[in-house]
């Protein structure tokens, strides 16, 4: 008994499987998002200096995370309460300046969020996403906060 | 119909298929959503996208289903499984993800929390499970015993 009932629910299982594989192959050939979504910008592609400071950067990463350390001038955004975030972005945008928006790694759900949040409250596509996130940040190019580990010596 | 059962199919299946649906009305979320967790490249980030979504309405859907209702429900309990194992190596590496089961609708969870209800998800479906395969136990005895 117990054999069949291990055979019936492989075989029920990839019946499913292969009723759910049609449309997913069909989604893979014809709509594969394969890529990066193009916002993601690498941070060598900021060539100058003046370039970096001109964007304006936000961090969407935990509150106590951007304490611990972020980017010099960055604003922090909480998704949960945006509107700090937003009137300080208010304040400091002008139309034609760069946002950039930066989460903990690569390729972060709530940098991509931000970034289209972004782009809808300001009227702007220039709002680019940092490859990499806070990870990819060069600690000597510069970090405000209080260090997250502080060493003995 | 025994109403428990009823009521684990409901649960069960309502939470897979439109968890699928909010994964495909937003397929970019989606890969970022597979992406964010590190544990591929974005070209098999993006194969995964496009295929949970449909695997995750195949299991709801085939809970209704007589002749694959033990497949759905093993299904349900495998994704399930795979969830809890994906969002718990991600809080292992503190790994800062909000989940992305629900697209956009679940911002404010974060993965702990949703690590949680994925435990409680797999009560529901291990429940489901159990009584799929008892289901279909007592349907083969009867067969055998008509034979």
């Amino acid at each position: 008994m117990i054999p069949k009932l291990i055979r019936a629910a492989i075989r029920q299982t990839l019946i499913l499987l292969g009723l759910a594989g049609i449309p997913s192959l069909l989604t893979v050939v014809f709509d594969w998002k394969w890529q990066a979504p193009t916002e993601f910008v690498e941070l060598s592609a900021l060539q100058t200096e003046r370039q970096m400071a001109d964007l304006l950067w936000v961090d969407v990463r935990d509150p106590e995370r951007f304490e611990q350390g972020h980017v010099r001038g960055a604003i922090t955004f909480e998704e949960t309460t945006p509107e700090p975030a937003l009137d300080r972005l208010r304040t400091e945008w002008k139309p034609g300046r760069g946002i950039i928006v930066y989460g903990e790694g690569s390729g972060s759900e709530r940098a991509v969020r931000v970034g289209r949040l972004l782009k809808r409250e300001f009227h702007t596509q220039n709002v680019l996403l940092l490859k990499g996130g806070w990870a990819a940040w060069p600690r000597e190019r510069g970090i405000e906060g209080i260090p997250q580990t502080v060493s003995p010596q | 119909m025994n109403p428990l059962r009823l009521l684990l199919r409901t649960l069960v299946s309502g939470l897979f298929i439109v968890a699928g649906l909010l994964k495909l009305r937003d397929a970019d979320l989606t890969l970022i959503a597979v992406y964010q967790y590190q544990l591929m490249s974005w070209e098999s980030a993006g194969v995964l996208a496009a295929t949970l979504p449909w695997i995750e309405i195949a299991g709801g859907v085939g809970i209704w289903i007589s002749k694959v209702r033990l497949g759905g429900a093993t299904l349900c309990l495998g994704l399930t499984a795979l969830f809890i194992v994906a969002l718990g190596s991600a809080v292992a590496r503190d790994l800062d993800v909000s989940c992305g089961c629900f697209g956009t609708s679940d911002l404010h969870v974060t993965a702990l929390k949703r690590l949680g209800e994925d435990i409680g998800l797999l009560v529901l479906c291990v429940g489901l499970w159990r009584s799929e395969l008892h289901r279909l136990r007592a349907q083969l005895q009867f067969e055998a015993d008509t034979v």
